[in-house]
């Protein structure tokens, strides 16, 4: 994969989130788990500025920066307090695995910002439930 | 004869990783068949063992990892009531270890703990264990963070993108400690 293939993908990858983010935003409800929509804005929030930080990447690594679709399978079906996070940790394990990806496959500024967004959805997936996990992102190590 | 000039870091992908950067990575895909261990043949290195910057590096954050997991072990044995605590960072670290006992030659195994990359040792030998419980997860916490700091710049340095890769998931592993570490102090403060 090439820099900016990784990029193109970690860009596609937070559209999905963006989107599933702005889902999940929609049916929480504020007054009865005041926690959890803080939680989920936040994360909305992140992604958004994840997804121009990459269009701009794309555009510095001279590509044309893919877009969204116009829908997104959200994850579960997202309807009690349980499904909304593991719905979230579903996005954000996702996400952590393209970040992996994109820490192997870019050098210098770019690998950088893929190390700290693993290591804000490793830490993001948790405030959502997920358990410590040996390897972060990385599928075939497990656990 | 010089060697030819090594290319600049440009575009870092999984193929583009030799000697014991490819051992690392071969470890890496073994390593998650514990229960059936394959035995992974490492690549005569091409250059001296120990001269790869790769290798180097894997040695040193070995270094930090079984510091880490003695920490923890210590604390464990300090407080046997916060076993099922450190559980998971024990299972963790000692992957962590596995995985890279596995690439790092026997030569180059025995450095300080990140006394290469900085001058702020990560993972500093361990100055006693708190005496009360919750001060003691606190410690952990704080190492596991200072690990995971360390582990990001191992991570930036790495020169194979596939070693990166498996750095930058054990600083991720690290920070999840620290945060379930510093949860579980709060929870007895």
């Amino acid at each position: 994969m090439t820099p900016l293939q990784a990029l193109q993908q970690t860009l596609a990858g937070e559209h999905a989130a963006v989107y599933v983010y702005g889902v999940l935003g929609g049916r929480v409800s504020s007054s009865e788990q005041p926690d959890l929509a803080r939680r989920l804005s936040s994360a909305y929030t992140v992604h958004r500025g994840r997804r121009d930080q990459l269009t701009a990447m794309v555009r510095d690594a001279h590509g044309d920066p893919v877009a969204a679709q116009t829908s997104y399978e959200v994850p579960t079906p997202a309807v009690t307090a349980a499904q909304l996070g593991a719905a979230a940790r579903v996005i954000e394990q996702r996400c952590a695995s393209v970040y992996a990806d994109t820490v192997g496959s870019t050098s210098r500024g770019n690998r950088q910002w893929a190390i700290d967004a693993l290591l804000d959805a490793a830490v993001r997936e948790m405030s959502f439930g997920a358990q410590p996990e040996r390897f972060p992102g990385v599928a075939e190590l497990l656990g | 004869m010089p060697p030819p000039p090594r290319p600049l870091p440009g575009p870092v992908t999984r193929r583009a990783t030799l000697g014991g950067a490819a051992a690392l990575t071969a470890v890496a895909v073994a390593g998650c068949t514990d229960d059936a261990p394959r035995r992974t043949v490492t690549p005569p290195p091409t250059r001296r063992a120990g001269t790869d910057p790769d290798v180097l590096l894997a040695a040193t954050v070995l270094a930090d990892e079984r510091a880490m997991l003695e920490r923890v072990k210590q604390t464990t044995r300090r407080h046997p009531t916060l076993k099922a605590d450190l559980a998971g960072a024990r299972a963790a670290h000692r992957a962590h270890v596995r995985l890279l006992a596995r690439a790092v030659p026997k030569q180059t195994a025995s450095p300080s703990p990140s006394t290469s990359t900085s001058g702020t040792p990560s993972a500093r030998p361990s100055p006693g264990v708190p005496a009360k419980p919750g001060p003691a997860l606190a410690a952990l916490a704080r190492a596991e963070d200072r690990l995971s700091h360390v582990g990001r710049r191992s991570a930036f340095a790495a020169r194979s993108g596939a070693f990166a890769r498996v750095l930058a998931s054990m600083a991720a592993a690290a920070t999840q400690q620290a945060a379930q570490l510093s949860a579980a102090a709060q929870d007895r403060a």
